[in-house]
């Protein structure tokens, strides 16, 4: 009847020895993926020494009501990181995607050529449904192309703005007060985030007590922050009824799983970390996970955040 | 170009039709087929509380195919942030453990052996010999004349699997018979 510290750290450590079932047809769609990445990190040293933005005016009581810290920032600010990212990015983007390579490489030009495409861009980036597909319609007419580029522009404009918010969310990072922040969406951005992990807590202090329960952190979709958010809630519509937040495994691997909220109908991808595993980057869990991601788009839950490579369309 | 609150917040990726991997160039069907072969298990994770002691703290139950299968600690819970108790952090060992008896057992006076009964059977007798032995040994006044309402030969043992409202119950039932000698596994 005792907890027994040795036997449990030997289950959790038999567990990984259980191979993660990964399929080639998945790894290489997410190893594509993970070079996109790659690149998003190494532009960031091609962004202009000066930020948009080193200090924002802090207001603590928008803050605690659901504000992001950027919700006040005018997106043009961006303009000069956003025409240099893209200028970074998005050769090595048509070498990766050689089937929309042109359409790409179309959008890099008009970027470098002429400012008020990079300011649609950015514009088009915060719109939303029909308004957005407008923006972005005019986004490709400025490129001199038909509205059927719109979903690249989107694609492509979106990854060379995550370099920007990356940078950004590096530097505000210190302005976030953790204490009051306990929303699914990040507190720098706004966005939703792409993915979770568990964590382990700091280790008891008492010999008396027995923490093997992660905490989980969200992993922003755009800037990459990582806030800690509450495990058993969904953090599209805050739910916390067990009957409707459940969570997907494949294989016996339950360190890997999808949480699926029929509550809105959304997934999100988590890791638990808790075991020790040092084999997971962040930025690319949610490709790491994609088999699952299939499984619950085949049972009709949407991503909580909608990417290229978990639209299976 | 000065940016909505709304439109900082809550970013879904959905604000252009969705480029999909199919577009992107990418057969999705050998991920199909992929997906056909594994073996997908869904799980509920229904946080609960350790019945063990007033701390009460929280912990998340592990429930597939309606079978609890694992438990853990709440990281989000403020008291304990997780940390469980040796028996808390059992708590899975226990529901399973061969050790659990599940139903009532009656060993006759000189048996040597257990027998399974139901729990008609138990309760009734259980009943009665504590009316028998209320009814035989209940001392109203002492020696003193003072009124005492007691019952000295019946003992209560209580226990850590006991939760706070069995104890809360099980206290208010033996006070009432007057039964004035109770005590804890945990104190033995």
């Amino acid at each position: 009847m005792r907890f027994d510290e040795r036997k449990y750290k030997i289950q959790e450590e038999a567990k990984l020895l259980v191979p993660p079932p990964r399929g080639e047809p998945v790894t290489a769609i997410a190893r594509v993926f993970a070079a996109l990445a790659d690149r998003r990190a190494a532009c960031l040293a091609a962004l202009p020494e000066t930020p948009p933005v080193v200090e924002l005016d802090f207001d603590p009581a928008l803050f605690e009501e659901g504000a992001p810290l950027l919700s006040s920032f005018d997106p043009a600010f961006f303009r000069e990181d956003f025409t240099a990212a893209a200028g970074c990015l998005f050769p090595g983007m048509a070498g990766l995607f050689p089937a929309v390579a042109g359409e790409i490489s179309a959008l890099a030009d008009a970027i470098s050529g002429n400012p008020a495409v990079a300011d649609a861009c950015l514009t088009a980036l915060w719109a939303e449904d029909e308004e957005a597909q407008a923006l972005w319609a005019h986004v490709c007419r400025l490129c001199g192309k038909t509205g059927d580029m719109a979903a690249v522009a989107a694609f492509a404009a979106g990854e060379a703005m995550k370099v920007c918010l990356t940078r950004m969310a590096s530097l505000l990072d210190g302005q976030v007060q953790k204490e009051s922040w306990f929303r699914g969406y990040c507190p720098i951005c706004g966005s939703y985030p792409d993915a979770g992990c568990l964590l382990p807590k700091e280790p008891e202090q008492s010999e008396y007590l027995i923490s093997k329960s992660g905490q989980l952190h969200l992993h922003c979709a755009r800037c990459g922050h990582v806030w800690r958010h509450v495990r058993l809630k969904c953090p599209a519509c805050e739910t916390t009824d067990h009957e409707k937040f459940t969570s997907l495994t494949a294989n016996d691997r339950d360190d890997e799983r999808v949480y699926t909220c029929s509550e809105c109908g959304i997934f999100f991808p988590c890791v638990d970390l808790t075991g020790g595993r040092q084999d997971i980057r962040l930025d690319t869990v949610a490709l790491d996970l994609m088999h699952l991601e299939f499984v619950a788009s085949e049972r009709g839950f949407r991503p909580l955040v909608a990417q290229a490579w978990n639209t299976f369309a | 170009m000065k940016l909505s609150r709304r439109g900082f917040m809550k970013w879904t990726g959905a604000g252009a039709a969705a480029l999909s991997l199919s577009r992107l160039g990418f057969d999705v069907k050998p991920v199909a087929a992929y997906a056909t072969t594994l073996r997908i298990a869904g799980a509920k994770e229904v946080v609960s509380i350790c019945p063990f002691c007033s701390c009460g703290c929280n912990i998340i139950m592990f429930v597939k195919d309606g079978k609890f299968i694992s438990s853990e600690g709440d990281p989000d819970y403020p008291v304990s942030e997780g940390a469980l108790c040796p028996k808390g952090a059992a708590f899975h060992s226990m529901h399973v453990s061969h050790h659990r008896i599940l139903k009532p057992r009656y060993r006759a006076p000189g048996s040597d052996k257990w027998e399974e009964k139901d729990w008609d059977f138990v309760l009734d007798r259980i009943a009665r010999k504590v009316k028998d032995t209320r009814d035989k040994d209940f001392v109203e006044k002492n020696d003193k004349g003072l009124t005492v309402n007691r019952v000295e030969t019946l003992f209560q043992l209580g226990t850590s699997q006991m939760d706070n409202e069995e104890c809360a119950v099980s206290h208010q039932m033996l006070r009432s018979l007057g039964v004035v000698y109770l005590d804890h596994q945990a104190r033995v």
